[in-house]
């Protein structure tokens, strides 16, 4: 608690510019249920007490591998998933704790890009019905009206208003992902939330679509809150990046930062296994890459959650847990011993 | 003003291609669709100009010409093509006249069934928890009945029309709906395009309707098609065993029925009502195969 606290005055006396959404000490935990009678009795913590804030126009970064909770904070916020516990403000609201009835409103302000664009549209439905829902649901526009905007929506997203009337498995990748991105922003929403909406797709057709989301982003006055699991794809769009680990944020600070001044042992982990496009760098077999898969039944209560794979543990890291802390300005690491440059 | 017209005119011009050209063009591709097509078109053809077809009155007796054999066989006249019943009648008429019950029967109890297992399966898939257990539990109470003795000890308390029969047979067969539906919404439900309509804040009714139904249809027509033949054959054999269409009505079933204490000496009797549930049957079950592989957009 008091670690938000602290975060959110620091933050609030520093910039400028307006908080969009503050997240809270986040909690979403997936109950594990076994023996004779289902009952719970371990959980997932797929988000353990997460906080963070994004400001108005920026776009927030979440990177982490594969099960770190990354998506299930973004579906939490959209309560997709409900949280077990913890605040979501938005434009001052909490939208965490309001009932499901009193959340629709905000749904009009919040919309979410998905990450496989073969499964996030319809089959049975036109492209028309399919960006025309939104608008439908909450009844924004009728008849001509309604098809007009359509139409101007899929030009804004740079799809051929001739294909109106065709289905989602007569296009490609990019062209489907796109139809998600109008989907999106039918209803001039204010945060969207991408989860991974380019990791499905060609390397040539990704860069498409950021350069998209981020023209849509100067030109919609658009925050994006931007999930991925591969470094190049955050690095590029992101004005702060928060790594995630095992349902933790582990570090937070501007794009040029992370990688310039690296604190976490495994935000460097996660930067080293990125592939170098230069080939006399190749780092395949580099012992500094990240080898082994997360396992959330190893982790022990107590400790840093990153200290049985860290090449810097100390003996105190294995029973204190670390807190999120400023450690140089805008720069937070949850880490006892932060790598020194 | 002008500009807004114009508009609307571009707009107007993207008009999906037309659907029934491609479903003709599938169907002329499949062999056993078209038989299947052909057999199902001509029975229900049959049935609804059954009053001009048929040569006698099916219910009136001839006690003149009982036991007649069919016409190529010795004894038999030109005048009853397919024989005549131990009352005088003709059985090919009466064949006729049969077609009317087990189509509508077939058909009805069909769509009683696939309604009310359509309806329960993708609501208890969808909203799960409680619902899901109490709606499954009753499932599993009608499947744990025998059916037909759950029929029989129905028609034994109401007497059995036509009306009844159909609600009977509707309320213990839609059941294999409703686990099936159950199983396709369960996992459509985790597919993004269901959780993208969540976000939007589209409404569960709207959700079912616009998402889970219509992905559910394939499905739902093959599994449909399929019943009304296995429908068929449970309407003849609840007539066979005297609990479906009571005389004077007719029905195959009845057909079979009557025939049964002739079967050695008089065949024809029970023989021909047998052929026609047989072919009656298989067209329907190659209409539904066949429909079964047109029936995805992504094909």
């Amino acid at each position: 608690m008091t670690e938000a606290v602290e975060l959110k005055e620091k933050h609030r006396t520093t910039d400028d510019q307006k908080v969009l959404l503050e997240v809270k000490n986040l909690k979403t935990y997936f109950p594990i249920k076994s023996g004779k009678f289902k009952r719970t009795t371990r959980y997932v913590k797929a988000v353990d007490d997460v906080s963070f804030y994004v400001k108005k126009g920026e776009t927030l970064g979440i990177v982490g591998e594969s099960g770190c909770g990354k998506s299930t904070t973004g579906n939490s916020i959209i309560r997709l998933v409900e949280p077990t516990s913890g605040e979501v403000f938005f434009n001052g609201e909490n939208i965490a704790s309001v009932k499901p009835k009193d959340f629709r409103p905000h749904k009009k302000n919040i919309q979410m890009i998905f990450q496989d664009p073969f499964s996030s549209l319809n089959p049975r439905m036109h492209v028309f019905d399919i960006i025309a829902e939104p608008l439908v649901t909450h009844k924004l526009y009728k008849g001509k009206e309604l098809e007009k905007r359509v139409v101007e929506l899929m030009e804004i997203v740079g799809l051929d208003p001739e294909l109106l009337h065709r289905y989602p498995h007569e296009f490609s990748g990019g062209q489907r992902q796109r139809i998600g991105i109008a989907r999106a922003i039918a209803l001039n929403p204010e945060l969207i939330i991408c989860d991974e909406p380019v990791s499905a797709l060609d390397v040539s057709i990704q860069a498409q679509v950021l350069n998209l989301l981020k023209r849509l982003q100067k030109e919609l006055d658009l925050t994006y809150v931007f999930i991925a699991h591969g470094i190049p794809a955050v690095k590029y769009v992101s004005d702060r990046i928060a790594v995630m680990y095992m349902g933790e944020i582990v570090e937070v600070t501007t794009n040029e930062k992370l990688f310039s001044n690296t604190l976490h042992p495994y935000t460097k982990r996660l930067i080293s296994a990125v592939p170098s496009t230069d080939p006399t760098k190749r780092t395949i077999g580099d012992s500094d890459a990240v080898a082994d898969e997360l396992n959330q039944e190893e982790t022990s209560d107590q400790g840093c959650k990153f200290a049985a794979r860290c090449p810097f543990a100390q003996d105190n890291c294995l029973v204190d847990r670390p807190k999120l802390r400023e450690y140089a300005k805008g720069h937070y690491v949850k880490c006892h011993y932060p790598l020194k440059h | 003003m002008s500009e807004a017209t114009s508009e609307v005119k571009k707009v107007k011009t993207y008009k999906r291609s037309g659907n029934v050209k491609l479903f003709l063009k599938l169907l002329a591709q499949s062999k056993t669709g078209m038989v299947g097509l052909f057999i199902l078109i001509s029975v229900t053809l049959i049935a609804i100009f059954a009053d001009f077809i048929a040569p006698y009155s099916p219910t009136e007796p001839q006690l003149s010409d009982i036991l007649v054999p069919p016409s190529w066989q010795e004894g038999g006249t030109s005048a009853y093509l397919l024989g005549t019943d131990n009352l005088g009648r003709d059985v090919f008429s009466r064949l006729i006249y049969g077609t009317r019950v087990s189509l509508i029967v077939g058909v009805l109890s069909v769509v009683v069934a696939g309604f009310i297992g359509l309806i329960i399966g993708v609501v208890s898939a969808y909203f799960g928890k409680w619902v899901d257990q109490i709606l499954m539990r009753i499932v599993d109470a009608f499947l744990s009945i025998p059916s037909i003795l759950f029929i029989m000890v129905i028609l034994t308390i109401f007497s059995p029309s036509l009306t009844v029969l159909i609600i009977v047979i509707g309320l213990t067969t839609w059941v294999n709906y409703a686990r099936i539906i159950r199983g396709e919404v369960l996992s459509l439900k985790e597919r993004e395009f269901v959780k993208a309509s969540q976000t939007i804040g589209t409404s569960h009714l709207t959700i079912i309707r616009k998402n889970l139904i219509p992905n559910v249809m394939s499905t739902f027509i093959v599994i449909s098609t399929l019943s009304v033949a296995t429908t068929i054959i449970l309407e003849a054999s609840l007539s066979f065993l005297g609990l479906g269409i009571q005389p004077p009505d007719i029905s195959w079933g009845g057909m079979l029925n009557d025939g049964r204490d002739y079967l050695a000496t008089h065949w024809w009797m029970g023989t021909f009502p047998g052929i026609a549930i047989t072919i009656t049957v298989l067209g329907i079950i190659f209409l539904g195969d066949w429909l079964r592989d047109v029936l995805d957009p992504r094909l």
